[in-house]
């Protein structure tokens, strides 16, 4: 039952996509990752361009973080994203042992000291736009292979411009897959396999549970329909009465489970708080905490997602390598 | 014969009906009471028309019709519409038309006098809501008569929630309504689209402490509506059931913290029956 602060913190086994249209955009969210992440006490790892990296310095020391002690201490590492990728690539795949060396060494190192190791990658969106789309994929397989075996949260940010494009659809669907939550910066989750949008009128939790019904019917999850449908309505009753205005329902299949995605257009974060019988609370986050196996918020362009997954994820089976088979 | 909408199909007018009629076209008004009036007869019932004495569609309307009930008297200094005195009133000619060998009261109330006493829908929910019940206790048919000019829309959705029946008028999104034995029916779906009817519909059927209510044909509710009737929990020191809670009910009631919240409120699967409150 986790849930995902819009200020960007992560939890282990999280391995999260962000697609930006702008570099201020992908800046402006993920400074505010690593910032939370460093000033928490995690251990930091920036995999980034090297003008990438110098913003991000520059967001931390914005923030309060004294960059150069962090990155004595080993707290902060920041390393040359596109360096990487020339030395990862050997005759058009990843070599594993230069994978090992320069990525699985420093977040193991990272993960000696028990604390939580919190990671940004651009080395995929690197070799994407370098052309190698199958070597992306490749490396965000390997990334989850190491994730099965030490504990972190990776943050990885692709330009919009890049993966946009009618002809890699199919090979951004399938990056999208390996990762357990896509943000991006644009209203209408385009990740979501079944969408509607809908006005913000009193009537339109109703219309949304009624949609989430008839989708889940399709995909012949009728053990899923009760919570679904309880989930899409605590939602968009939320983004009615708080955000006063239209939303946007999105529905996914993801290992197993079934993601509700609610986009509205304010940037209020929802609180979860206790469900006082008396006074205004958001309450129906409550329930939608209780049911819901995880749930999160982010960012959209002029407003925000709030995502639940419900349903449970297909077991766990040593040796797996990557997080779509199932 | 006039036809009423209810859950299981249409029917004709019964004794105990409580009907929430919405006309929207004048000229169909005389004929559909008048023959409402008429049938008065095949059910042994006194026919009664309640509205404002001088009214001219009462005027004709009256003539058929064994007594006026005029609302007035039951309107205070203030203007505002005293229930208890209406309730009086009925049960009053009720024991008339029982004296003069009829079964009970058949009443065609043209509710436009409503529209000033009973200055806010609150009021008139309230009114509506207790209603129900005597009708069953009295055995009389009433169909309350709502015109879509005196009346906002608003107003007149939420009137139609706690009428067992409706005529002409598409079923509203969830109901809820007495059967004058102690139990209270709430269906349908009770959500963002209702919640204000629903808050105040609460309020007033637990206002006087523990109560009964069948939800065995509610359909959804959300965590709001949840939060009314655990609030109601909290002010009553008798038990709040919820007789036919399905599992659904149960489970989200139980996660959404209510349980403990509201302890004076049981959740029951079954059909309780033979469960009044003392």
């Amino acid at each position: 039952m986790s849930s995902v602060p819009i200020d960007g913190r992560l939890a282990d086994g999280d391995h999260v996509v962000q697609v930006y249209d702008r570099d201020e955009d992908l800046l402006g969210l993920v400074g505010g990752y690593l910032a939370a992440s460093v000033l928490g006490g995690d251990a930091v790892i920036v995999m980034a361009s090297p003008s990438h990296c110098d913003v991000f310095r520059g967001a931390l020391l914005s923030a309060g973080v004294d960059v150069e002690a962090a990155e004595d201490a080993g707290a902060l590492v920041v390393v040359d994203a596109t360096e990487i990728a020339s030395k990862l690539v050997a005759d058009g795949r990843v070599d594993p042992k230069a994978f090992d060396e320069l990525i699985a060494g420093p977040v193991r190192q990272a993960a000696k000291d028990d604390r939580p190791v919190r990671v940004f990658g651009e080395i995929v969106a690197v070799m994407w736009e370098d052309g190698n789309v199958a070597g992306a994929i490749e490396l965000e397989r390997l990334w989850n292979q190491l994730g099965a075996q030490i504990p972190f949260a990776l943050f990885c940010g692709y330009p919009s411009a890049l993966v946009s494009g009618s002809d890699v659809a199919d090979s951004f669907a399938e990056v999208c897959r390996l990762h357990n939550q896509v943000l991006q910066t644009g209203l209408a989750p385009t990740t979501a396999e079944a969408t509607q949008s809908f006005e913000g009128t009193l009537q339109g939790p109703r219309l949304a549970r009624s949609f989430v019904t008839k989708v889940l019917q399709r995909w012949d999850r009728l053990d899923l329909v009760d919570d679904g449908a309880m989930v899409v309505s605590e939602l968009a009753t939320n983004a009615v009465v708080h955000a006063g205005s239209g939303f946007t329902v999105g529905l996914s299949r993801w290992d197993g489970r079934i993601r509700v995605e609610v986009v509205d257009s304010s940037r209020e974060v929802p609180q979860l708080q206790e469900p006082g019988v008396t006074g205004p609370s958001k309450r129906g986050l409550y329930l939608v905490d209780a049911v819901a196996a995880r749930w999160g918020h982010a960012v959209a362009a002029g407003g925000k997602v709030v995502w639940a997954e419900i349903g449970s994820p297909a077991p766990i089976v040593l040796g797996r390598h990557d997080l779509s088979d199932g | 014969m006039a036809e009423f909408s209810t859950r299981s199909g249409s029917e004709g007018l019964l004794p105990g009906d409580h009907v929430c009629w919405t006309v929207s076209e004048p000229a169909t008004y005389l004929d559909v009471a008048t023959a409402l009036l008429r049938e008065a007869a095949d059910f042994s019932q006194k026919a009664i028309v309640f509205g404002p004495e001088k009214s001219e569609v009462l005027a004709e309307l009256t003539p058929l019709a064994g007594f006026a009930i005029d609302p007035r008297a039951a309107v205070s200094g203030d203007g505002e519409l005293d229930p208890g005195k209406v309730f009086a009133m009925f049960r009053e000619q009720t024991e008339m038309a029982r004296a003069e060998g009829y079964g009970g009261l058949r009443v065609v109330a043209d509710m436009d006098w409503a529209a000033a006493a009973l200055p806010n829908t609150d009021r008139a929910l309230s009114f509506e809501l207790m209603l129900g019940p005597l009708a069953k206790e009295l055995e009389a048919s009433i169909v309350c008569a709502y015109r879509t000019p005196s009346f906002d829309a608003g107003a007149i959705a939420a009137v139609l929630c706690v009428h067992e029946k409706g005529l002409d008028a598409d079923p509203p999104q969830f109901k809820i309504f007495g059967d004058g034995v102690g139990r209270w029916h709430l269906s349908g779906e009770v959500d963002l689209a209702v919640a204000s009817t629903f808050e105040t519909a609460i309020a007033r059927v637990t206002r006087d402490g523990g109560c009964l209510i069948d939800v065995s044909a509610l359909e959804y509710i959300d965590v709001a509506g949840m939060r009314e009737i655990a609030r109601a929990g909290r002010a009553s020191a008798q038990p709040i059931r919820l007789v036919g809670a399905s599992p659904m009910l149960r489970r989200m009631w139980k996660l959404a913290g209510f349980e403990e919240a509201a302890p004076t409120v049981e959740l029951v699967e079954g059909s309780g029956a033979g469960d009044l409150p003392k």
